[in-house]
């Protein structure tokens, strides 16, 4: 197993104390992002992207040419107004940049399809709350099967690109939740699996220093093997068509969530149509030299 | 390949309810001795050097064997080595398991001998497996997991046999998508319960029960089985059935008798597990016997036998033969006490492939035919119900509404109009104060305005209070009697008796358009040609007509061509296409000495005007169309395409469908110099004919 | 071009309004999505087209209509916006704040004025109009429909000079809905239209205004002359009948508003534009193998055959199968008594 990416805030005492990791980095304003990537720079890690994580609607947000160069993941709780953001599309569209909007606001699933349409990259953070299947579904749809141009919006593409029938996906780390590849650090160094759990203060070491064979870590190695007690509980997720692409992520209550079967049967035909037009494409290409 | 089921031991740390091992006494010893399973090895080698061509198959089964640690495993190969130095080539081992004894310890000897996979049981129905006296299913299940999380760590393979019992038929869909998504680098298969133990008849199944549970399965997987594990017997059967694959289970290979032993922990010899457990074709002990003495055993001819009775008796003429030879005698033993019967579970196998695989696979007519496509502008556009359809029934009497008169709602080509014309100039001739109104509609007003049976052209009002004569002959019962002319049709639509004289008529002066007179480059003779139809099928190819108007035009001959402004140019010919209006074309026609045209417009205007035609007939027939006086060169209006024709009487739909044959169009078959020399006839004076 | 309809409400009750049928037939409430806007928006781009036109009902009571067509800018589209011009304060104020900045050549507003004699709209009615024109002119040229024969223009070419827009003015003919009562021309009244609006030729070249012929005029009613001014004006005149490809709120796509009840489908049927284009081709091949055209004298008529002229506007030609017995073919027939449509 490589090393997970570190995320914590920039705080340079924080940073120094581990070296030659990947890290990213939180921030709770636009304007502290350059600032914070510089600390990475100087603490001897490698910068992965700096999280914004507003309060504010993206297009309240002011964005400026110096931050051109700095890989973002700005969290919004929102877009905003179009007419606000149609001033900034030319900027943003420069930027190496994806935006997250929160997965189970109704609103928020038309402003994904709104920023991919316009060239924004973007992400739907899924799991934090209950979710309109349906209007998923067709953003899914919209971001796979598409054929006008449009930005990617994820997990979906992702989803649909990685998808291996003889395989489990794992897709969280799409917004930073998967312990194999993201650990999540407060300010104090404590180490937790997950933002929700970093949220809730459940910690798994009081440092990133604690673990140094990740895989052998119990915490991190019993919420890898979690799946496997879906099978042993007989949940109703392990008899479920999509499970090779959830895992049971939105089991909630123990009764499997409603919705979500149907909606990951439709993220499963989507990926196969995905696939099977990148075979078509394969087929027609003419020969090369 | 022959191959040994090998038991060194029936003991096991499991109590699955169907077990028939596990619910008798073990018979001693519990574990093969060492001494016995060096002779084991000893006898595969005697074998194999015996038969130098073949290999040898070692299931290491139970009992679970893991319960014999790795060290027996290792001795096991130890043996080997020292026994079977030139032969161990040809030894293959495989192994089922239970895998919650599964340890890295076990890892080395494994993979030494050759093992990559396991094969395993599982079932998610708590209660059914289980550990201990207590058949504890969650204990099992736990270590059964982390079995398969080592096993999948240490770089091996695994596979599933999941045994349907009756809890589960409940739930098919879901057990299949448990089992697929809990092995989705693996293989699974479907097994029926089976069950001899009357105590036990609550877990048993039907053989049409386990038809219908793999039934509602087999779509789930069909649907999407590449991207499935293999499951069986869902993947055996397609490659079978559908791939010409000779893939057979033990039970259904039909050949057990040559190559299947089974072997106790004692050394003792027989078919199978199962012949084993119930004391049946034993064939002694490697003590005093060699594999091929067992193999040559004479208990083995009555299996023999049996592929030669059953074809002749219960499996006469059954079309899966080949892929199931009766069934696992063993089963058919514990039905009927004989072996030289079908397996029960037949039922099952032949009843899911009819019911279930084949209609899936195959969904035949009813759900795979393609669907006859429509044709774009279909030709006979039929009269709403509600109207009174007095143009079908073939009455001589017209009611009519008073003070109303009746409506001709014309439909047909531009032709039938002239025939329709000349049919309603003869009904006022006979009844000069018959009139009719005429239904608007795309070009019958420039032919039909002004004719003395038409009072009025308008939109026929709402109301049922009148009738409507439709003009679709061809639906007319008369149009299918032989001998009936579609003028004579017609004539009797309006009520005239035939047979009446065929004139056309237009009722309005010939108009020239002079200008265009004065510009045609006019030849000493002339000849109008017309490629064109609304039916494709009535038209002849495009390179012959060009070939044709070489060859008249190499005679001297002046050829012009006429037809709609979009129609395709026949080469050679001057083009007068779309410069005219249909009364115009009409009126052009006099101009000309000779016409050469198939079944269209300009075959009815030449006779209209006393213009020598030469007509092309293919599909439809001039007997029934043709006029007297004209040249009609007919290919044939029979043709052998098994979708008919347009000619045949009930091919509408085909009208403007170009024909299937392509350069075999009857059209096309007519010889060329038949038409040049029946124009170049008509030029010299001759007459028309067929 | 397709029209993309943002609203079936409407703040007017014009007297010869003939989308007033598809209106009332819809949901007070109905509005487009943006879902739907973007589906529509990527279902034109994938069909090659270029421009988009916005109406309604009254496309400006959209709440979101500034961001729409922000949006449809920034889709790299052209946008004509159909309206009445009778903004409320807020509603043109977001307009000043967001659309004034955006070129003319990308952004039209057809601003659909009727003669303030004849049509006489209320005091607020006119002010609010006024107010648009004084902000927006420059992105407006009128729009005048015709429903009565002594129709004036005077007061268009006071707007066009008065408010600085561009000097275009499209001139509709009001048809008739089928199996509506509502009032339009008749046919044989046609060349006294095309005669009034020659009329006005002086003061279409004194003020360089360009007259635009909407769906359904006939080549055969305008004379030599009438068409070399009008040449002169505009380059090749069209004399045809749509389709105007009209997509509706609830994504149903019909041939134009006349037409909304006749072989409505979903746009979701349809995989591109030509698909469409093909769908209302077999409509149109259709009824013009029942009826030619509007006139007697459009069968064998040769600008009819070589598709110079549609022979008048198909609503018409529905029409007269509306007042008559059920003889068409069966699909047409069909098609009326299903929507009620037959006699």
């Amino acid at each position: 197993m490589n090393l997970p990416r570190i995320v914590c805030p920039p705080d340079p005492g924080l940073l120094q104390s581990f070296v030659d990791r990947t890290v990213l980095v939180r921030v709770p304003s636009l304007g502290e992002a350059a600032a914070a990537a510089a600390r990475v720079g100087q603490s001897g890690n490698r910068l992965l992207c700096v999280i914004v994580e507003s309060d504010s609607p993206l297009a309240d947000l002011d964005f400026q040419e110096d931050q051109k160069a700095i890989p973002l993941a700005v969290m919004a709780p929102s877009t905003g107004q179009f007419r606000h953001l149609a001033r900034q599309l030319d900027l943003l569209r420069s930027f190496n940049l994806r935006v997250y909007l929160p997965g189970h606001h109704a609103e928020n699933l038309v402003g994904l399809r709104i920023l991919s349409s316009v060239g924004i990259y973007t992400c739907a953070v899924l799991g934090n709350g209950s979710m309109d299947w349906e209007a998923l579904a067709d953003l899914m749809t919209y971001a796979v099967l598409e054929r006008v141009p449009h930005a990617a919006i994820e997990p979906f593409n992702f989803i649909a690109s990685r998808y291996d029938p003889a395989a489990y996906l794992e897709w969280g780390g799409i917004f930073f939740d998967d312990p194999k590849t993201y650990l999540h650090l407060d300010g104090k160094g404590r180490v937790a699996l997950s933002p929700a759990e970093l949220r809730k203060k459940q910690f798994i070491a009081q440092s990133i220093a604690e673990i140094p064979e990740p895989a052998e870590f119990p915490a991190i190695r019993e919420r890898l093997q979690a799946w496997r007690q879906y099978f042993l509980d007989n949940h109703p997720c392990a008899s479920c068509p999509g499970w090779k692409i959830c895992l049971g992520r939105f089991a909630g209550d123990g009764l499997g969530n409603q919705g979500c079967a149907g909606f990951f049967l439709e993220m499963l035909e989507v990926a196969r149509q995905f696939k099977n037009r990148q075979t078509q494409a394969e087929e027609f290409r003419i020969w090369q030299p | 390949m022959a191959t040994v089921i090998f038991k060194p031991t029936e003991a096991c740390n499991a109590r699955c309810i169907y077990c028939d091992v596990v619910h008798k006494k073990p018979r001693p010893p519990v574990i093969m001795p060492l001494e016995t399973l060096e002779l084991f090895f000893s006898r595969i080698n005697e074998f194999l050097l015996e038969r130098r061509e073949e290999g040898m198959e070692v299931i290491w089964h139970g009992g679970e064997p893991l319960l014999l640690g790795p060290d027996y495993f290792y001795q096991a190969l130890h043996f080997q080595e020292k026994h079977c130095p030139e032969t161990k080539s040809r030894i293959r081992h495989s192994i089922q398991s239970n895998l919650t004894r599964f340890s890295r310890d076990f890892t080395e000897v494994m993979k030494k001998l050759g093992i990559t996979s396991f094969g395993s049981s599982y079932d998610p129905i708590l209660n059914l497996r289980g550990l201990g006296k207590k058949r504890d299913s969650q204990a099992y299940n736990r270590k059964f997991m982390e079995g398969i999380r080592l096993v999948e760590e240490e770089g091996f393979g695994w596979g599933i046999i999941y045994v349907v019992t009756k809890p589960a038929l409940a739930k098919p869909r879901e057990i299949f998508h448990f089992l697929a998504n809990f092995s989705p680098r693996g293989a699974f298969m479907f097994n029926p319960v089976l069950l001899y133990d009357a105590k036990l008849d609550y877990l048993k199944v039907t053989p049409e029960e386990y038809t219908d549970f793999l039934g509602a399965i087999f779509p789930a997987w069909w649907q999407h089985r590449e991207e499935y594990p293999q499951v069986e017997p869902f993947s055996s059967l397609a490659g079978n059935l559908l791939e010409g694959g000779t893939s057979l289970m033990c039970c259904d290979s039909g050949s057990c008798a040559r190559n299947h032993i089974n072997v106790l922990p004692d050394g003792s010899l027989s078919l199978c597990g199962r012949a084993a457990d119930w004391g049946l074709l034993q064939y002694g002990s490697i003590f005093d016997k060699s594999f091929a003495e067992a193999l040559a055993d004479p208990q083995r001819e009555v299996l023999l036998e049996r592929n030669q009775v059953l074809p002749d008796t219960e499996c006469r003429g059954c079309r899966f033969w080949d892929i199931c030879h009766g069934g696992c005698p063993l089963d058919a033993w514990s039905g009927s006490g004989s072996f030289l019967h079908k397996s029960e579970w037949c039922h099952a196998k032949r009843g899911f492939i009819e019911k279930y695989f084949e209609p899936t696979v195959n969904p035949g007519p009813a759900g795979g035919a393609a669907p006859v496509p429509e044709p774009s502008h279909p030709r006979p556009p039929s009269l709403p119900a509600n109207l009174a359809r007095i143009g079908e029934s073939g009455s001589p009497e017209v009611p009519e509404a008073p003070g109303e008169l009746p409506w001709i709602s014309p439909i047909g080509g531009l032709g039938d109009t002239l025939m329709i014309s000349g049919v309603l100039k003869q009904v006022v001739e006979k009844n000069p104060s018959r009139r009719f109104n005429l239904v608007a509609r795309t070009k019958y007003r420039p032919i039909l305005e002004g004719h003395p049976a038409i009072a009025h052209i308008g939109h026929p009002p709402p109301g049922a209070g009148f009738v409507i004569f439709t003009t679709n002959y061809w639906e007319h019962e008369d149009y299918q009697r032989p001998g009936k002319r579609a003028y004579q049709v017609l004539a009797r639509i309006f009520g005239l008796t035939p047979p009446v004289e065929e004139r056309l008529y237009v009722p309005w002066e010939f108009q020239d358009d002079p200008v265009l007179i004065k510009l045609i480059p006019w030849k000493e003779r002339n000849i109008l040609i017309c490629q064109s139809s609304d039916s494709p099928r009535k038209q002849m190819s495009l390179e012959r007509w060009e070939i044709l108007v070489e060859m008249l035009a190499r005679k001297g001959l002046g050829v012009f061509q006429v037809g709609r402004i979009k129609d395709p140019y026949v080469r050679g010919a001057y083009s007068l296409m779309g410069l005219t209006s249909s009364r115009q074309l009409i009126s052009l026609v006099r101009h000309f000495d000779a016409v050469v045209t198939g079944d269209n417009f300009l075959m009815h205007a030449a006779q209209l005007c006393g213009v020598p035609a030469v007509v092309l007939w293919g599909p439809t027939s001039h007997r029934v169309y043709g006029y007297a006086g004209q040249t009609h060169l007919q290919a044939r209006t029979e043709c052998e395409y098994s979708g008919g024709c347009i000619g045949s009487g009930d091919g509408g739909h085909l009208y403007q469908i170009p024909c299937p044959r392509g350069p075999a169009h009857c059209l096309d078959e007519l010889p060329l110099e038949d038409i040049y020399a029946s124009v170049t006839g008509r030029l010299t004076g001759g007459g028309g004919g067929s | 071009m397709a029209n993309i309809l943002l609203t079936t409400k409407c703040n007017r009750s014009c007297p010869y309004c003939f989308a007033r049928q598809e209106m009332s037939g819809s949901p007070g409430d109905s509005l487009l999505s943006w879902e739907n806007l973007i589906y529509i928006a990527d279902f034109l781009q994938a069909s090659g087209e270029q421009q988009i036109s916005l109406l309604g009902g009254e496309p400006t009571l959209h709440p979101d209509c500034v961001d729409f067509i922000l949006y449809l800018l920034e889709r790299d589209f052209r946008v004509m916006v159909f309206t009445n011009g009778a903004l409320s304060p807020s509603r043109l104020a977001e307009f000043k704040d967001h659309l004034t900045e955006v070129n003319p050549e990308r952004l039209t507003f057809t601003v659909n004025l009727n003669d303030p004699v004849q049509t006489p709209a209320s005091r607020e009615e006119m002010e609010r109009i006024h107010r648009f024109l004084s902000v927006m002119g420059p992105w407006a040229m009128p729009g005048f429909n015709i429903y009565r024969l002594d129709f004036t223009l005077d007061f268009l070419f006071d707007a066009i000079n008065r408010f600085g827009m561009k000097r275009h003015v499209r001139l509709g003919l009001c048809h008739p809905v089928p199996g509506q009562r509502t009032g339009y021309l008749r046919m044989e009244d046609l060349s006294r239209v095309v005669r009034r609006i020659y009329s006005y030729r002086q003061q279409f070249d004194a003020f360089r205004v360009s007259p635009g012929l909407d769906c359904g005029f006939p080549l055969c009613q305008f004379n030599d002359e009438e068409l070399g001014w009008l040449h002169r004006h505009r380059g090749l005149i069209q004399f045809g009948c749509g389709p105007a490809v009209d997509i509706s709120p609830d994504m149903s796509v019909y041939y134009c508003f006349p037409l909304s009840r006749y072989r409505r489908k979903s746009l979701f049927e349809f995989d591109s534009l030509a698909q469409i284009d093909h769908h209302f081709l077999k409509i149109r091949q259709e009824m013009k193998a029942e009826i030619p055209g509007v006139y007697g004298e459009c069968d064998g008529c040769r600008y009819l055959e070589e598709e110079l002229c549609a022979g008048g506007g198909l609503c018409r030609v529905l029409n007269r199968f509306v007042d008559e017995a059920p003889i068409r073919l069966p699909e047409i027939e069909h098609e009326l008594a299903k929507n009620r449509l037959s006699s």
